[in-house]
Order: C-alpha cells, then sequence, then structure tokens
C-alpha cells in the first residue's frame, strides 16, 4: 500500500502538482485510518493530495489510468451479445454497414436513455479494436476524432441541435443530450488512453496525465471550460502582480532608516543627527506598452496577456495597449468600459486592424515607431506578443530597432515553441537582437513566470 | 486511531451521514468522508466552492452534530491580530490602575496584575484554543483576508498553540475541529493550503437538489417541486454572470410555492425570478430564452 501511494504521489508531482512529504504522510495515516478500500480510494487520495480546483482535472485523470492496471483488461470477456451498430463501425475506417458515415439514428437510437455504466460500455466497445501507434495526447486526439466519424457522431449531435433550435426538443432533454455526448466522449478518450498504458507501458502516463494540467496545456490547445479557469487563475495572478512592491527603495515617511541621507544631514546640523531620513520600497511605476499581433494563430494567446495586463493596470503608470494584425490600433480607451473578449469579437474593430487577415510586424513596427516614438521614454517597457511570422514578407527589424534605442526595455513573447523560431516564415532571429530578452510563452505556468519578471 | 473492529468504514460513514442530515445538511459520501478524515486526522478542512453552496452551513451541522461550540471568525480585509486572536482590555486596566493608586498601593502592585488573564479580551481565536470542550471553528472567507494574516493563521493551525508576548505560548487545551471556507477570489498560500484536508464542494445535482429544496420547503407538491428544481438545473447550466446558489434556489422555490397553484408559467417566473437571479444582465437573458426552457415535450 506504501508503495501504491508513493508511487501515485511521485507522479502527481512530476505532472505538476506540488504534493508536500507530509501530505504524503496524511495520506498514508488516512489509509490505515480508513483501510485500503477500493470504494474510498478516490476520496482519500483526493482529499489528502489535492488542494486547488485547478489540480483536480490532472488527479482524476491520473487516478484513472494508475488504478486502471488493478483489474486485468478483460479482453477474452466477449460480450454474450455482441451489440450492432447500424451505420457505423468502430475500426475507424468509416466503412459501415450503411456505408460511410451514414446513419446517426441508430446511433442515437443506441445511447438513448442509457445510463452511464452502459454508455461506459459503449464506449468500451466502441474503441475495441482501434490501435494506437504512439501514446501522446495528439495520437489520441486524432484516433478518437476517427473513431467518432466512423460512429457519425457528429451528425448526431447535428441532429440533436437541429431538433433542438426548430423547437422540437425541450431545453431540460437537449441537455441530457448533451450530457450524453459528453460522457460517452469522455470514456472513449479514457478508454484509449488505458489502451495506450496498456500497449506502451507505464512511462506513457505521464505524458497523457500533463496534457490534463492546464498550467501546462498550450493556450491553443484549451477547450472552453478550461479558458474560463485560465481567465480565472490570470485574475488571481494579476492581483498578485499588482500588490507586489518593486524592489527599487525610494524616500519615504517611514520605513527603514535610510543611512546616507541621515548622514547627509548631519553636515547641516554641525554632526547632530536629529532628523532621520527613512526609505522604503514603493511600487515600481513604469509605463507599459503592450503590443498584440490578435491574428487567428496568436489570438486565444493575446486575449489573456490584455486580459492579464489590464487586470494589473494599477501597477504601472500608464498602460497603452495596441493590437494588430496588419494595421495598428490603440485600445487603450476600449478596455477602460469594455473586456477584452467583446472587443475581439467586435466586428468593426476587426475590420480596422485586419484588413487582409494576416500579421505584418514590420507595418506594425514602422506605424507604432512613426506615430508613438516620442511618447516612448525610458521609463517605457515594451512589451510585444507574436508568433513573429511575417507571412513571407520582408522583416524591417530597423523599425524595432528605433523603438528599442529609446525604451527602458523590448520583451517579446513568443507562443511557438522555441525550435520553430528560425523555422519557416517566422522572423525571431531577425528581431531578438533589439529585445532584452524573448520569452517561449505558451502556457499559464511560463505565463506566471514570465509576469513575474517582467511585469 | 483505529476503528471499531465491529464497524467497517462504510457504516461509520453511513452513520455520519445520518447524523449530519438530522442536524439539516444533506451531504454526500465523499465530503462526509473529508469530514470523518478531517476529525481524525485533526486537520483543518478547506472548503472551497461557488458561494451559497452551504460551506458555512456545513460547520453549523458539524457543530450541532457533534453538541459542541460554534466559534466564528468572518474575515475580511484588513483584519488583524487583535481582532482576530486577543487583546487587551484597556479601559478595565485603567480602572485597576486608578483603584490601585487610590489605595496609594503604588505601581509596584499593581504591575504584576496589569497583564494577566484577566484583562485579557479573547477573540475566536483564542476562545477555540482555550476551551475546555473542543469546539468548531469556522475560519469563514479566508480569501478575503490579506495575505499576511493567512501567514499569521499558519502556527494556530499546525502546531494549535498561538503566542502572547505578555503571556507566553498558549498550547491548546482540546484541539478544535477547523473548518476553512473560501470562493477563491484570491489564491491562497500553498502553506497554508498544504496544512488542510481540501475539499471542493460544486452545485448539488438534479436528486440532491430536490432533497435539500424539500427539506427546506415542506408541504410542496412533489411534481411541481420537481419541475422547479429541473428548472433551476437548466438556468444554472447557462452562461450566467452569477448562477443561482442553492440559497436562491430554496427561496425561490419558497416564493414560487406561496404564489404559483402547482403550475409553472412564465408570467409567475417573470415576477419571482429577481429571488433566483441578481443580476439585471441575468435576468434578461434568462427571459429572452423563457420560452425555451418552459417548453415541455
Amino acid at each position: 500500500m506504501k508503495q501504491v501511494v508513493v508511487d501515485f504521489v511521485r507522479l502527481l508531482r512530476e505532472a505538476g502538482v506540488p504534493v508536500t512529504t507530509l501530505e504524503a504522510a496524511n495520506c498514508l495515516a488516512a489509509f490505515e485510518l480508513v483501510g485500503f478500500e477500493p470504494a474510498w480510494l478516490r476520496t482519500v487520495l483526493q482529499t489528502t493530495l489535492v488542494k486547488s480546483a485547478w489540480e483536480l482535472p490532472v488527479f482524476n485523470s491520473l487516478f484513472e489510468l494508475f488504478f486502471a492496471f488493478a483489474p486485468a483488461p478483460d479482453n477474452e470477456k466477449v460480450p454474450s451479445e455482441p451489440m450492432i451498430i447500424p451505420g457505423g463501425t468502430a475500426d475507424g475506417s468509416g466503412r459501415g454497414t450503411a456505408g460511410a458515415g451514414g446513419d446517426a439514428s441508430g446511433f442515437l437510437e443506441l445511447i438513448k436513455d442509457q445510463p452511464s455504466a452502459v454508455l461506459e460500455d459503449l464506449a468500451r466497445q466502441f474503441i475495441s479494436d482501434v490501435s494506437l501507434d504512439e501514446a501522446t495526447p495528439k495520437e489520441i486526439a486524432v484516433k478518437l476524432r476517427l473513431a467518432q466519424v466512423a460512429l457519425s457522431w457528429f451528425q448526431a449531435v447535428n441532429r440533436i441541435e437541429r431538433l433542438y433550435a426548430t423547437g422540437k426538443m425541450t431545453e431540460s432533454s437537449y441537455r441530457q443530450w448533451l450530457e450524453r455526448f459528453e460522457l460517452l466522449q469522455q470514456a472513449m478518450r479514457l478508454e484509449l488512453e488505458r489502451n495506450a498504458v496498456r500497449k506502451f507501458g507505464r512511462s506513457a502516463i505521464l505524458p497523457l496525465v500533463s496534457d490534463a494540467n492546464i498550467r501546462r496545456r498550450q493556450f491553443s490547445h484549451l477547450s472552453s471550460d478550461e479558458v474560463t479557469a485560465v481567465e480565472q487563475e490570470i485574475a488571481k495572478l494579476a492581483r498578485k502582480l499588482a500588490e507586489r512592491p518593486g524592489i527599487r527603495m525610494r524616500r519615504c515617511r517611514h520605513g527603514r532608516v535610510d543611512l546616507r541621507q541621515t548622514f547627509r544631514d548631519v553636515v547641516r546640523t554641525g554632526g547632530c543627527p536629529i532628523r532621520l531620513r527613512y526609505r522604503n520600497n514603493v511600487k515600481s511605476k513604469v509605463d507599459l506598452f503592450l503590443l498584440c499581433d490578435v491574428s487567428n494563430s496568436v489570438e486565444r494567446f493575446s486575449r489573456f496577456m490584455l486580459q492579464l495586463v489590464r487586470a494589473a493596470q494599477k501597477r504601472y503608470a500608464t498602460v497603452r495597449s495596441f493590437v494588430f494584425v496588419d494595421q495598428v490600433v490603440e485600445v487603450t480607451e476600449w478596455f477602460r468600459s469594455q473586456n477584452v473578449n467583446e472587443l475581439l469579437e467586435a466586428r468593426h474593430m476587426r475590420d480596422q486592424f485586419s484588413r487582409t487577415g494576416l500579421s505584418r510586424y514590420d507595418q506594425a513596427f514602422e506605424q507604432v515607431a512613426r506615430a508613438e516614438l516620442t511618447n516612448i521614454t525610458s521609463r517605457t517597457k515594451v512589451i510585444v506578443l507574436g508568433d513573429a511570422r511575417n507571412n513571407w514578407r520582408k522583416g524591417d527589424p530597423e523599425e524595432l530597432a528605433k523603438i528599442a534605442e529609446r525604451a527602458q526595455a523590448v520583451y517579446w513573447l513568443n507562443p511557438l515553441p522555441e525550435e520553430e523560431w528560425s523555422q519557416g516564415d517566422c522572423l525571431m532571429s531577425e528581431y531578438e537582437p533589439y529585445c532584452r530578452q524573448v520569452f517561449e510563452c505558451r502556457n499559464l505556468e511560463q505565463l506566471t513566470h514570465i509576469a513575474n519578471r517582467i511585469l | 486511531m483505529k476503528l471499531d473492529e465491529q464497524l467497517t468504514i462504510n457504516d461509520v460513514i453511513i452513520t455520519m451521514r445520518g447524523n449530519l442530515a438530522e442536524n439539516g445538511y444533506l451531504a454526500d459520501d465523499a465530503l462526509v468522508m473529508a469530514l470523518f478524515l478531517a476529525e481524525k486526522l485533526e486537520k483543518p478542512l478547506l472548503l472551497e466552492g461557488p458561494a451559497g453552496v452551504g460551506k458555512t452551513e456545513l460547520a453549523k451541522a458539524w457543530s450541532r452534530m457533534r453538541g459542541c461550540q460554534l466559534v466564528r471568525l468572518q474575515c475580511y480585509e484588513g483584519l488583524d491580530e487583535s481582532k482576530a486572536l486577543y487583546e487587551w482590555n484597556y479601559q478595565k486596566q485603567l480602572l485597576y490602575i486608578q483603584i490601585e493608586a487610590l489605595a496609594s498601593r503604588g505601581w509596584d502592585a499593581g504591575r504584576d496584575q496589569i497583564f494577566s488573564p484577566d484583562f485579557l479580551l479573547k477573540r475566536p481565536l483564542l476562545t477555540a484554543l482555550t476551551s475546555e470542550e473542543p469546539v468548531v471553528l469556522l475560519i469563514d472567507e479566508i480569501d478575503k483576508s490579506d495575505p499576511e494574516f493567512e501567514s499569521f493563521l499558519l502556527e494556530a493551525l499546525s502546531d494549535w498553540q498561538v503566542t502572547i508576548p505578555e503571556l507566553g505560548t498558549i498550547v491548546a487545551v482540546s484541539r478544535p475541529h477547523v473548518v476553512l471556507t473560501s470562493n477563491s477570489t484570491r489564491e491562497l498560500g500553498d502553506a497554508l493550503r498544504r496544512r488542510c484536508l481540501h475539499f471542493y464542494i460544486d452545485y448539488p445535482d438534479f436528486q440532491r437538489e430536490l432533497s435539500i429544496v424539500e427539506l427546506h420547503v415542506p408541504g410542496i407538491d412533489r411534481r411541481f417541486l420537481e419541475r422547479l428544481v429541473e428548472f433551476i438545473q437548466t438556468v444554472r447550466k447557462q452562461p450566467l454572470k452569477k448562477p443561482p446558489s442553492v440559497t436562491e434556489s430554496v427561496d425561490w422555490v419558497t416564493a414560487m410555492h406561496l404564489v404559483a397553484d402547482n403550475e409553472l408559467t412564465a408570467d409567475l417566473v417573470r415576477t419571482t425570478l429577481s429571488a433566483l437571479l441578481k443580476y439585471t444582465r441575468d435576468r434578461n437573458l434568462i427571459l429572452e430564452k423563457l420560452p425555451f426552457l418552459l417548453r415541455q415535450e
């Protein structure tokens, strides 16, 4: 039992959940109390090891895969009456009896009003023949999609949505259908993951579990629920940033005694330190220029960053935000009343900063340098967000050089993985010499780290 | 810390759940287990979740179940030691000094007396630690307090002791059962988190909400109630700024019970909706979708 718990804790740590030794000890104490009962396994582990809401998906995912080992996979046990799925096969080929992707009603009939246990059983059947080539989240997503196509899944969802939209289905039964789809999809994904672990061994657990950690998941791979979760985390991060004192010291009415100032005054009073001078940490107030690429490839990342800076406004003397695709538009005023998502969804705004829909860094820098150069001072930090992919145009780094020369520092946050910075149309190597630092920023963990360093 | 040999863990949990229910709190098994572990391992229990799902209520039910006193510490911005732990009763000290002076016994006689427990005003934390009987200490909305206060709590919650400079270290007479609640408006420090057992209370599912509401609104027609709870569950799934909490759904069902004749109509919903949703935007959204939401097969 001890070994199992220790193993579990080790994997949990590797997947990014901090677990202290004390907690592991608590967990063992709890098991001594409760006994190693399968029914209580999850609750006991969860209450003792998981300490925040974002850790829960990681825990769940690991738990499912880790303890799937205990009962041997019952491959031998053939269901007494094999269910025939009309119109779809489970091998991912899409060549069902009713032709490729044919009949959705058979599928709907099959899962209608089924309790979750039956749905799990169905999920196992649906993917029993799927073979995985590697144990990565990507491979699993692809194979899951293929299996769904074979089941006419998407037609089925579409049909339900149409029934709802035309008023032939009540709100609550529509919700039930959606829940059923969700449940089945999760069960299928889990089954695929289990297969992967069975086939490729325990080493496959970690990459799959890490994927459940929203702090390590790429921004572009987040589902809508997870985006909300990340937004909450960002609000908390912003609050922390806004409260954090800077490292510079400034004269102050109270605080630490400033010996140098005090002794300087001593001269005036003939050698007697009559008045003490103090100094204290002050919140560093800098100007911030935020230049965000909001073309499709990096939009979500820019959203998060804009939200972060907007929420942490208190920290800065002035914040000016610009968005661009091929034209730069200042959105500082807009942010005072509207939130980031509404801005980027507003059609008339989009037309202003995106004429062609292709990002043009050279134009953006040129426009900023032309219009704003005088406003950029030695107290200004310029932060550029974007993937530096200029759609095969010339980079013109001289314009960025002009900005960099005047500003306190230029930081570049790039959501592309570092090894792709010199590939394709990515011009990072041209721009890099003018930036004080360039960061790879693809997930919440990296964003938190960077925010603590430069914001 | 072993259990009785005759009782299995399942029996213990079922009994405990029954006891909680008698005291007006319907909990699911996982939550009861968390409570059981918190009691046996003597760890604080940190409850997180949206507002109004019964986090505070659980602490109250726990204290009723164990028949002990509930000591509540409501957190807010700017809460400090003097409000949470102790304060010297200055007025009383002054009076004492004056009386001593009248008796002209001088300062020396009184000096040792004025910083004695007689002049100590106990605030919730100290009350909980010095109580002879174990108490349930509820530290409500810990996320509203400042990070400094959180660090201050660490000593009290992990070692069950506090230090008062004039009196020395005070060790808990009996260890209190501690419940901390948080709406996670602020990220709590890891140090505090890691010292607690954690449980996330979410909105209840249909069956549980049905029994909770039934408990609070007795005598309502069962089918009508089912319809109402179903409506609430659907409303909660809409993109709202603040989804209705359990408290609000109890309020709304009470209101509907008063005005409606076992019939859920759009007009009635329109007049009572302010009991369920507290933002105009949310109300408008629901009113707009109302024909869809009320549609029956």
